[in-house]
């Protein structure tokens, strides 16, 4: 009997032992994975120890997005919360790519973070009861949210009347010129109070050269941002006050048809083909980086792909239509509905989207912070973005003429559906009334 | 009393046959069959991977028989592996019959062609569509030839043929199977047709053809099977490489040109949260690929040949 034990044994060590060969087949990385596991082995220790000699801890997670810089600043103001507030630890996950995917995994398997940070997508989250709204935790700490960060973000992470996020960062869509190439075309430097006709004037002058030295006036990618600003500032809109689809208007189509044109009509900005003839990762923001366009809409992170230009260039608000309005960028931190210590994580989020914390994200110039005092500081602006002499106040004055986009629980779908006939509308080969047609009627079926 | 103990040897091999065997069985119901199953229900409901779906019947598969995206998705994948399977089987073949005949520097060739296949996907797909680009290496050979000049995958009339040229470029792994299966043919088979004045052809078509067809029906069945799960080419050309700077839409190139079953099923369930349509999507490919794969199996008692059946 004891024999028989003793063989069984043997054969599950041996099963065991396959399961792990199958596991490891990657051979060469066995040896980090060996030193990984005990290095976790000694830190978990640490942390025990740690753990007793404290007390309790409160251990908070936070997860992200985005590049290392990001993953850099935000721990720097976890850090700064920790060193402040004894006894909580922030642990922070830093995800560089497919991030809503994995929240959505995370969220299924009842392992979302306390803290997650989200932009667009914040809405799928909010309408699946899947975040904490913040109401009452707003009221008791007293603090003015709309003051804080602008009344456009606050309704921008707000859904169906209780807010769910904080915005963290903010900014809006500005447009950057290449000073050089209009000196050579003898043309003035945009201004702020520039209209559509104004832009298309100076991308005609801006627009020649073959094969290599070819140059173009105005450089426009496909994101969202990019087909809705001529809609808000042709006077549309997306959706109407009650949330009802209302992108079929003349005064989209007539900001659409003005987009369209600028390749079919003037040739002055690149098609899809040319970018492709270009390269790979061609797009607008590389393209202009080249000193081959003219002027190309973005953010404030531009600044960092133009490190190692050899042109002078510079930033003003974008152009206006009808309207002078501007896409905003940004995101929100928010609370899962499972976190376990609500207050703690709403004393973070508060922290980290207050001045002090916010500064820190102008100091490592990750990007425009959403609390509108660190936005309108001394230290934004002479933060150091770029060498260039730039007029940074332009992202202040930006900041406060931002839409709303359309942000709803079905924002992803709805912005798959848009891509998809939007492209027919930059490539020229599908109108703007067609596409606003099919983009709704695929829309109204789902 | 030797019964006895034969029996005794039986049950206990029976008994070590379980324990072999347990990690497999264990691990094939975990994660094939319960995920199986549970996706069939869900396909019966609008579950969004949170809020407990509602049970809504049939709706899902009535809906998928009248969206064009899915009806698009289902044509552009048909397209896709009925001429990529036709394709690869007649090019491997070929290859494979072509690099066994005792040539200078064959060894040399035999790797070449096997070399594409250790490429990972997602880099052949950045590196086919620089390739194909519209002014592109292809293209300017094209013109120097005075050829006609597509725009390959910026053209959704080009943009199949374009992914197909692609995926022939990677036909490695038939290509060492036939080969394998082609060193496996007696030599005395050709010599006695030698003898009996059979010229290269008839050599062909009696003996090799004959005695490659298990490994051509294996080529076959499996190429029907990935061919028509096509994801990852699409994945990254649709949304990576076709979409400068921007959000890329269902990911299906021009006018969704693209898109195919698995892709959609991953938009519709990974980015849109409709699992219930997206499961529903995933049963109809099995089936789809099942009754496939079982005609082929039906029809393969037809046109292979296998030394044992025949003695």
């Amino acid at each position: 009997m004891k024999r028989r034990g003793l063989a069984m044994g043997l054969a599950a060590v041996m099963i065991l032992g396959t399961l792990g060969g199958c596991g490891s087949s990657s051979g060469e990385q066995q040896g980090d994975v060996g030193a990984a596991e005990e290095s976790a082995v000694t830190e978990s220790a640490a942390v025990e120890t740690k753990e007793e000699s404290s007390g309790e801890e409160t251990v908070i997670t936070l997860s992200h997005w985005g590049s290392e810089t990001d993953e850099k600043t935000y721990r720097e103001r976890a850090d700064l919360y920790e060193s402040m507030h004894p006894g909580v630890k922030i642990e922070i996950t830093y995800i560089p790519s497919d991030y809503v995917q994995k929240m959505n995994v995370n969220f299924a398997g009842g392992t979302a973070p306390d803290i997650v940070v989200f932009a667009e997508d914040v809405h799928s989250f909010s309408s699946r009861g899947l975040l904490l709204p913040l109401d009452e935790y707003v009221e008791e700490s007293g603090i003015d949210v709309a003051a804080r960060v602008g009344q456009t973000a606050k309704d921008i992470y707000s859904y169906d009347g209780h807010l769910y996020g904080i915005a963290d960062r903010g900014g809006s869509m500005v447009l950057f010129y290449n000073k050089d190439m209009f000196d050579e075309a003898g043309l003035d430097y945009p201004t702020s109070d520039w209209t559509w006709d104004d832009m298309l004037e100076a991308s005609k002058a801006l627009t020649g050269g073959e094969g290599e030295d070819e140059t173009w006036g105005f450089g426009s990618e496909t994101w969202w941002p990019y087909w809705m600003t001529w809609v808000y500032q042709a006077g549309g809109r997306v959706i109407d006050e009650e949330g009802n689809l209302a992108l079929n208007s003349p005064e989209s189509i007539e900001g659409l048809t003005f987009l369209q044109e600028l390749t079919t009509v003037h040739d002055v900005m690149p098609t899809r083909e040319e970018y492709a003839n270009i390269g790979s990762g061609a797009n607008a923001g590389t393209v202009f980086a080249q000193g081959r366009i003219g002027m190309v809409p973005n953010g404030l992170w531009f600044f960092s792909n133009l490190q190692d230009v050899d042109f002078n260039y510079d930033v003003v608000e974008m152009f206006g239509g009808e309207q002078k309005v501007t896409a905003p960028f940004g995101s929100a931190m928010t609370i899962s509905a499972t976190c376990e210590h609500p207050d703690i994580a709403f004393d973070v989020i508060n922290f980290m989207t207050d001045v002090e914390a916010q500064q820190i994200i102008v100091k490592n110039l990750e990007d425009a912070p959403a609390n509108l005092e660190v936005l309108a500081s001394d230290e934004f602006k002479n933060a150091g973005w770029t060498s260039e002499q730039v007029d940074i106040d332009v992202f202040v004055r930006s900041s406060e003429m931002t839409y709303a986009p359309p942000i709803g629980p079905n924002w992803s779908s709805w912005d798959t559906i848009f891509s998809d006939e939007m492209a027919g509308v930059f490539d020229g080969t599908v109108d703007p009334k067609t596409a606003i047609e099919n983009a709704e009627k695929r829309i109204l079926e789902e | 009393m030797r019964g006895k103990k034969r029996a005794g040897i039986i049950k206990k091999e029976t008994k070590w046959f379980w324990v072999f065997i347990s990690p497999w069985v264990i691990g094939f119901c975990i994660f094939t069959a319960v995920p199986m199953l549970t996706s069939f229900y869900y396909s019966f409901t609008d579950w969004n991977m949170f809020q407990a779906g509602d049970f809504v019947g049939l709706k899902n598969y009535r809906k998928l028989f009248t969206d064009d995206m899915f009806l698009k998705a289902l044509y552009n994948t048909f397209y896709y592996a009925f001429f990529y399977v036709i394709l690869s089987t007649a090019l491997s073949l070929f290859t494979a019959v072509l690099l066994n005949f005792p040539i200078k520097g064959r060894r040399v060739f035999r790797t070449i062609f096997y070399i594409p296949t250790l490429v990972p996907v997602v880099v052949s797909a950045l590196l086919f569509f620089r390739v194909l680009s519209p002014e592109g290496p292809v293209n300017r050979a094209l013109a120097f030839l005075g050829l006609p000049q597509p725009k390959w995958f910026l053209d959704a009339a080009w943009s199949k043929p374009a992914l197909i040229l692609m995926s022939l470029w990677g036909l490695g792994t038939a290509f060492i199977l036939l080969l394998s299966g082609l060193q496996g043919v007696p030599a005395e088979l050709y010599e006695s047709a030698r003898i009996d004045g059979a010229g290269v052809w008839a050599q062909f078509r009696y003996i090799t053809l004959p005695m490659l067809s298990p490994v051509v029906f294996y080529n076959v069945v499996m190429g029907i099977i990935n061919s028509l799960q096509i994801f990852t080419q699409v994945y990254v050309i649709g949304t990576n490489a076709l979409m400068p700077g921007g959000s890329s839409g269902s990911g299906g190139g021009p006018e969704n040109s693209l898109i195919s079953i698995v892709q959609l099923l991953y938009i519709k369930g990974f980015r849109d949260y409709k699992m219930g349509y997206a499961s529903a999507i995933a049963w109809v490919l099995f089936v789809i690929i099942l009754l496939l794969t079982a005609l082929v199996f039906k029809s393969s008692a037809l046109w292979t040949f296998y030394e044992e059946e025949r003695k």
